[in-house]
């Protein structure tokens, strides 16, 4: 990813769980107060000088979770208005505040109440396949997604995605395959079905790292997160 | 939540815990870092172009006419099988061989389109004489 340093601004119960997630993710994680003493501190009226000389603010991403959510919509739209390019990522109690959060310029917002709302749902619904999907995102497990660029298709040549024996032959499963636009199409969806396998096509593949690892050297590709 | 809370919790005999801000902590993740993890599985959990992710659990009336992996005919359906949770082990199976028996317990974990996963609902329950 681009970005290498995670500025969390607000000091509360959320902020030690996000930086205890996040923390592998970057080269350093700094949390920011408000209100208080120090180098790390700001204040809602702030103009962000300090902020924009000791960081390359194209490489950050600041997480905005003050929970008085007036405040954490004011110091959204102090920080867009100020750093256009900068990665925002905002916490949200209700939808309502996730509405002005977008309006404020949050490149995506964290959604509280909803976030847990739907793992209760999923926990009822589907047991298996959330603590399955749990592991795989969260959990040091072996079994990892990745998405896979072709680099090499003479080993496939003359082959559509459905002809290959990919989980028999090559230990992965490919659940998706990513078009130039970004989109994606399911494996067996007609369009992903009908296109032979070529040079440049990215395929979503769920395996186990060493699987992947010897599949990315028969093609010449490295995965990316 | 610290941990004389869950612990009382867990005493108190709950199943699960839920607590909001490590589950947002969770999700701060996905906006951090392994996109790709994070979009492929956010599509399956939300029906991305109505493509699903679905436990089926086996019942003796499928084992009635399928006994092994191979022969759930998943691929017919277009159907990708992602793994198997065996009920008496209690562990998921990723990418079982052809060759792996099904057990009246076990839950397949499967991703298809809504239609064909219903469609191979249906052909799993119907019994088919092997003669």
């Amino acid at each position: 990813m681009v970005e290498t340093h995670a500025l969390i601004f607000g000091y509360n119960d959320y902020t030690q769980e996000i930086e205890k997630n996040i923390s592998s993710e970057f080269k350093t994680v700094d949390l920011f107060k408000l209100n208080s003493e120090g180098e790390n501190s700001f204040d809602l009226s702030d103009d962000w000088d300090d902020l924009s000389q000791r960081y390359d603010l194209k490489k950050c991403v600041a997480f905005c979770i003050l929970e008085d959510m007036a405040e954490n919509i004011f110091l959204t739209i102090s920080l867009r208005d100020t750093f256009k390019d900068l990665h925002i990522v905002a916490l949200a109690q209700d939808k309502e505040t996730m509405d002005k959060l977008d309006l404020a310029g949050a490149t995506r917002v964290l959604p509280s109440t909803q976030t847990t709302a739907n793992v209760i749902v999923d926990i009822l619904e589907k047991p298996l396949v959330t603590e399955i999907l749990h592991d795989i995102l969260y959990e040091e497990s072996d079994l990892k997604i990745a998405q896979i660029t072709i680099e090499d298709h003479s080993v496939f040549d003359g082959k559509y995605p459905t002809d290959i024996e990919w989980s028999r032959d090559h230990g992965i499963v490919i659940i998706f395959v990513v078009h130039e636009d970004g989109s994606r199409e399911f494996i067996y969806s007609s369009k992903a079905k009908h296109n032979l396998v070529k040079s440049g096509d990215i395929f979503v593949v769920v395996g186990f790292k060493e699987d992947i690892k010897s599949f990315e050297r028969l093609i010449g590709a490295k995965h990316e997160k | 939540m610290n941990k004389a809370n869950r612990n009382k919790l867990n005493f108190a005999g709950v199943n699960e815990i839920f607590y909001e801000k490590e589950l947002v902590g969770m999700i701060a993740k996905e906006f951090a870092g392994k996109y790709v993890a994070f979009e492929a599985i956010h599509a399956l959990r939300t029906s991305y172009k109505g493509i699903e992710i679905q436990e089926v659990l086996i019942t003796e009336r499928i084992l009635e006419s399928v006994a092994s992996v191979g022969e759930l005919a998943n691929k017919k359906y277009r159907i990708v099988l992602l793994g198997i949770h065996k009920k008496n082990k209690n562990h998921f199976f990723f990418n079982p061989i052809d060759s792996t028996l099904l057990e009246a317990g076990d839950h397949l974990l499967v991703i298809g389109n809504g239609v064909f996963l219903k469609e191979f609902n249906i052909h799993l329950h119907q019994k088919v004489s092997k003669w």
